[in-house]
């Protein structure tokens, strides 16, 4: 029996014994994402008071840093466990909040320009994934998960896929664990990358939105080069995590016509049950603030709240990255996975410095 | 950590309360709500 296909990409609240248990979780997020603002705050207060001039490491990687320091030294105590894992809900309302600060106009402009790269990365990365999946003998499975999740949206959607395809557990495993992996090392090469180009932070955003497999991960990525960056990968990975919802449907037939998996009776069914909503409030929000419904100190209030919920997305980030699990992943996953990722990251590299000359974004 | 990940998905199938619908009604609640003046300013 194939497992159910209704397992969504916008995950869901699981089963808990209670909302108070998700609070020491939560605390703790908070705590450590503000502390990294703190630091970040301390050290421009030091460096202007006593006239050292020193590069300024945002708050974003300062939260991460922390996260990861507790999650890799102490662990993550059992009573936060549960609440760690609502940082995907901070990111997701962040997105919501972040609506505030595009017009409508802006959105579907970019958004249109993002889904078109992503159409011309889908193609180069499903090809190459599964060429490189042939070569390094991975099951095809685990190559259809890396593809989908190197090319799209990461975790949510391999997990997405994983039901639609009937994937193994394992298989799902390993390329959670490489996607996760190549994501945490995108948070350090990336803007490295980026400031040496003299990437703009409009091209710079883009970029990570294309090229960051996490929502998480490019919105902190782009935050680590600058707030207008972070605006500009989340709109791009929110246009790129829209399509979700086709790319399984696709695999999902392909496997069903070689009965590897269950059939698809109701497509739109299935690409609404995948489409993430939170792009609907995100669209909403913009809307609004299209239409002049807010005042400027209340557009500025949401837009705070945006990085207050992303402060708290940052901390679980390092929270929630093992440096030890990710190295029992296995090299082979790892190796197909990089190599797909950094094909992907020189293409849509390329891309958005064509869309920059050609319509100054 | 992939356990995890896992095991969220497995739970996912038993609640149909989706994180993205509460993540776009909390996220209208509180817009509205600053809207009408009821929140107060937010600073960052």
């Amino acid at each position: 029996m194939n497992p159910p296909v209704e397992q969504t990409s916008g995950d869901v609240i699981a089963a808990r014994p209670g909302i108070l248990s998700l609070i020491p979780g939560v605390v703790l997020l908070a705590f450590l994402g503000y502390l990294g603002k703190l630091t970040e705050q301390s050290i421009a207060a030091y460096c202007k008071a006593h006239h050292v001039a020193l590069p300024n490491i945002e708050y974003v990687l300062w939260a991460i840093l922390y996260g990861l320091t507790v999650a890799n030294t102490v662990g993550v105590p059992r009573i936060c466990r549960a609440g760690i894992e609502t940082y995907e809900f901070f990111l997701k309302i962040g997105i919501v909040f972040l609506g505030v600060r595009f017009l409508l106009g802006d959105v579907l402009k970019l958004g249109a320009i993002s889904l078109g790269f992503v159409a011309i990365e889908l193609a180069i990365s499903i090809a190459l994934m599964t060429w490189l999946g042939k070569r390094f003998r991975l099951s095809p499975k685990l190559t259809s998960l890396l593809a989908i999740g190197s090319s799209i949206c990461g975790v949510s959607a391999i997990i997405a896929a994983k039901g639609a395809i009937d994937a193994d557990d394992e298989d799902a495993s390993y390329a959670i664990g490489a996607i996760l992996a190549l994501g945490a090392f995108s948070l350090f090469t990336f803007p490295a990358i980026g400031h040496a180009l003299g990437m703009s932070d409009h091209a710079f955003g883009l970029w990570v939105g294309l090229a960051v497999d996490n929502t998480a991960e490019a919105t902190a990525a782009g935050a680590l080069y600058s707030d207008t960056a972070a605006k500009f990968a989340v709109l791009a990975k929110t246009a790129r995590n829209a399509t979700i919802g086709f790319v399984v449907l696709a695999y999902a037939i392909y496997w069903a016509r070689k009965d590897q998996a269950q059939q698809i009776t109701n497509k739109a069914d299935f690409l609404w049950r995948k489409f993430p909503k939170f792009v609907l409030g995100f669209l909403l929000i913009s809307l609004l603030a299209t239409l002049n419904v807010f005042s400027k100190p209340q557009t500025a209030d949401i837009a705070n709240l945006s990085r207050w919920a992303f402060l708290l997305t940052f901390a679980g980030v390092g929270l929630r990255t093992n440096i030890r699990e990710l190295r029992q992943q296995g090299l082979r996953p790892l190796v197909v996975g990089a190599a797909g990722e950094i094909t992907v990251a020189v293409v849509t590299l390329g891309l958005v410095y064509g869309a920059a000359r050609s319509w100054g974004i | 950590m992939v356990g995890r990940h896992l095991r969220h998905n497995r739970q996912t199938s038993m609640k149909n309360l989706s994180l993205d619908w509460l993540a776009v009604i909390i996220g209208l609640a509180v817009v509205v709500l600053i809207r009408a003046g009821v929140l107060p300013h937010i600073p960052w």
